[in-house]
């Protein structure tokens, strides 16, 4: 147990009725679900949308988590894949998402301060490719690139055992890494 | 790291994303907090005895383990031969499943054990194995004093319950009779009996929902008679009202998840539980299933509960009021009413006495939080019991208390005194139309 651990513990036993600790315990993570959400959405206004959902669940669930501090990110995150996969459920809306995701990269470029041209370009590219896969491996990309997780701590994360993760994480790579190649040939082909 | 992982983590690296927004942080906060559950706000728990607590403890295990093995039970019995597109295929599945492991979580209100107002939240991680009859739960309930965590062992065929607190190095245990436990199989293990019960009473089809990304159809039963009907485990004789509601996973065809609630009129004792991540067929150690309890345990009680027994029962509960409460009956015979009302008299006794309860006391207390079960197994069984502790004290030796049918044309009476009498239905009338208990 890492020092500072049995505070937030505390904390999070205490915010399950105490709305200071809750607000508390909020701020604490409310990036961390945020930067998750957007980066499996590639869209900060849906992100945003989708945080919001994520927190009201916390604060309703709250009393149902039993682990520990350590526990509370998997926890969270856990609520946040789901949360995710629900907004992206809704076929039309995902489709929008792909095609927006393509249309604002350049208008992001606008905005965009200290990015170059060839990273926009790879984020469009990614959030094409990342999109039309099945929202498991898009969470499963998710969870071990941007947010770091190693295998145990995502098996832990989404309920399913290490080698299930494993597996999907293989699957999930393999068909990124082609519709990637796939999307940068045409790319290419065009220029 | 594989060729395709590396070419990912290379890909995605320093790719800018839009960061967090303060002013929505701050807004979304406002407006949790707004919406904050009030009933969270918990009132300072009262400081209960360590005896009382553990013997409460034990009482709440065994209530929730009750209700744990309904659910179990009714989770592989809701369906049957109806007309649905799944349901056939369902039940032909579940007939078939020997283990099942899931887990509830929610919050309990004016339960036993739990300080009054108080909202506890409970987890229980549960395994269950029809092959081996036996069914094990690991239990944490938060409460003012801190997080109880408890292991129940339901061992059908040792028609024996154990709950074992390793915290304190203490035991409980609860003998069932046989005739009970065979009773609790064949009223609740069986398909049809139970879907004959469900559609006895009113049950709506939930239509479809998305369930943690998967697509369920749920069927919900809503009904006062559910918990008598249904084994009484549900209610228990604490809730007035309960609702189950059960989701079937289409794909699977396989409950994913159950909701129980339960509430009383007066509003002091709640249920709200889910139960999920289930888990079929999965591979238990048998040792799992056994309760281990080391030497240096001390076992703090044994109960034991037999069919045929309430009526008695009940009266050895009632005489603790003769001995406690100045002969000051409880209202009602709903397990907190009887609890509240035994409770400031025993833990008044000890606090002056600075004594503790022999085991001996606290094995008659704890059938205290079987009394709402045990009246409602009478009225299950349509034993047509009554009960008049709301005007009828020990001072009244020949006003009838409490009755219930022994046979067809025999009730048992138990008078103010708790004299008990045997008497046919026309004298019953007499005696009680001469106590002036019958509401007019």
């Amino acid at each position: 147990m890492r020092v500072g651990e049995d505070d937030n513990t505390d904390l999070i036993r205490k915010a399950c009725r105490d709305p200071d600790a809750f607000a508390q315990l909020y701020l604490m993570h409310y990036d961390v679900v945020f930067c998750y959400c957007v980066r499996r959405l590639f869209d900060g206004h849906a992100a945003e949308d989708v945080t919001s959902t994520v927190f009201f669940k916390v604060m309703h669930h709250l009393s149902s988590f039993d682990g520990g501090a350590t526990d509370f990110r998997s926890w969270l995150l856990r609520i946040a894949t789901n949360a995710v996969n629900d907004y992206l459920r809704d076929a039309q809306r995902r489709t929008q998402l792909t095609e927006k995701a393509v249309i604002t990269t350049r208008t992001e470029s606008v905005f965009a301060i200290d990015c170059d041209d060839k990273l926009l370009d790879r984020k469009a590219l990614l959030k094409e490719a990342l999109l039309s896969l099945k929202p498991k491996y898009q969470t499963i990309i998710t969870l071990r690139f941007f947010e770091n997780m190693k295998l145990t701590e995502i098996a832990a994360c989404l309920g399913k055992k290490p080698s299930t993760v494993r597996s999907w994480l293989s699957r999930a790579t393999t068909k990124l890494r082609k519709k990637l190649d796939a999307a940068m040939d045409i790319r290419g082909s065009e220029q | 790291m594989n060729d395709n992982e590396k070419y990912i983590q290379e890909f995605v690296k320093d790719l800018p994303f839009d960061a967090p927004n303060p002013k929505h942080r701050d807004e979304l906060k406002k407006e949790l907090l707004s919406t904050f559950p009030r009933h969270r706000l918990q009132p300072a728990g009262h400081t209960v005895g360590i005896w009382r607590t553990i013997m409460k403890s034990r009482i709440t295990r065994l209530a929730a383990a009750a209700v744990i093995v309904l659910a179990a039970i009714a989770a592989l019995n809701f369906f049957g031969e109806t007309s649905g597109v799944v349901w056939a295929e369902v039940v032909q599945r579940l007939e078939n499943i020997k283990t099942i492991s899931y887990k509830i979580t929610g919050d309990l209100k004016g339960m036993p054990g739990i300080p009054e107002g108080y909202v506890a939240h409970s987890t229980q991680d549960v395994i269950v194995s029809y092959e081996q009859g036996a069914v094990r739960i690991d239990s944490a309930v938060q409460t003012p004093g801190g997080t109880r965590k408890a292991q129940t062992h339901i061992l059908f065929k040792d028609s024996a319950v154990f709950t074992v607190i390793p915290d304190q190095k203490k035991y409980f245990k609860v003998a069932i009779s046989d005739e009970q436990m065979q009773k609790i199989g064949e009223e609740n293990g069986d398909p049809v009996t139970l879907l004959k019960a469900m559609l006895e009473h009113k049950y709506t089809e939930l239509g479809r929902k998305t369930i943690d990304g998967v697509e369920a159809w749920g069927i919900e039963v809503s009904d006062p008679k559910l918990g008598t009907k249904m084994g009484s485990f549900i209610s228990g004789g604490v809730f007035d009202e309960t609702t189950l509601q059960l989701w079937v996973d289409q794909k699977h065809e396989l409950p994913i998840r159950i909701y129980a609630t339960g509430s009383s009129k007066d509003g002091r004792s709640l249920m709200e539980m889910a139960y999920d991540n289930f888990q079929w067929d999965i591979k238990i150690d048998p040792a799992r299933l056994k309760p281990e309890i080391p030497d240096d345990y001390e076992l703090v009680a044994q109960g034991k509960w037999e069919a045929g027994k309430e009526g008695q029962e009940i009266i050895e509960v009632l005489r603790l009021f003769v001995e406690f409460a100045d002969g000051k009956y409880p209202a009602s015979l709903k397990t907190m009413t009887v609890a509240n009302a035994i409770a400031p008299a025993i833990k008044k006794k000890f606090s002056a006495d600075s004594g503790k309860p022999s085991k001996e006391l606290i094995a008659r207390l704890m059938k205290v939080d079987m009394v709402g079960l045990m009246y409602t197994t009478l009225e299950r069984e349509g034993k047509d019991p009554a009960y008049y502790g709301d005007k009828v004290t020990a001072a009244s030796p020949q006003a009838v208390l409490f009755r219930w049918k022994i046979d067809d044309n025999t009730y048992r009476v138990v008078f103010g005194d708790l004299r008990t009498e045997d008497v046919s239905a026309d004298k019953l009338t007499q005696l009680e139309a001469s106590s002036n208990v019958k509401q007019k």
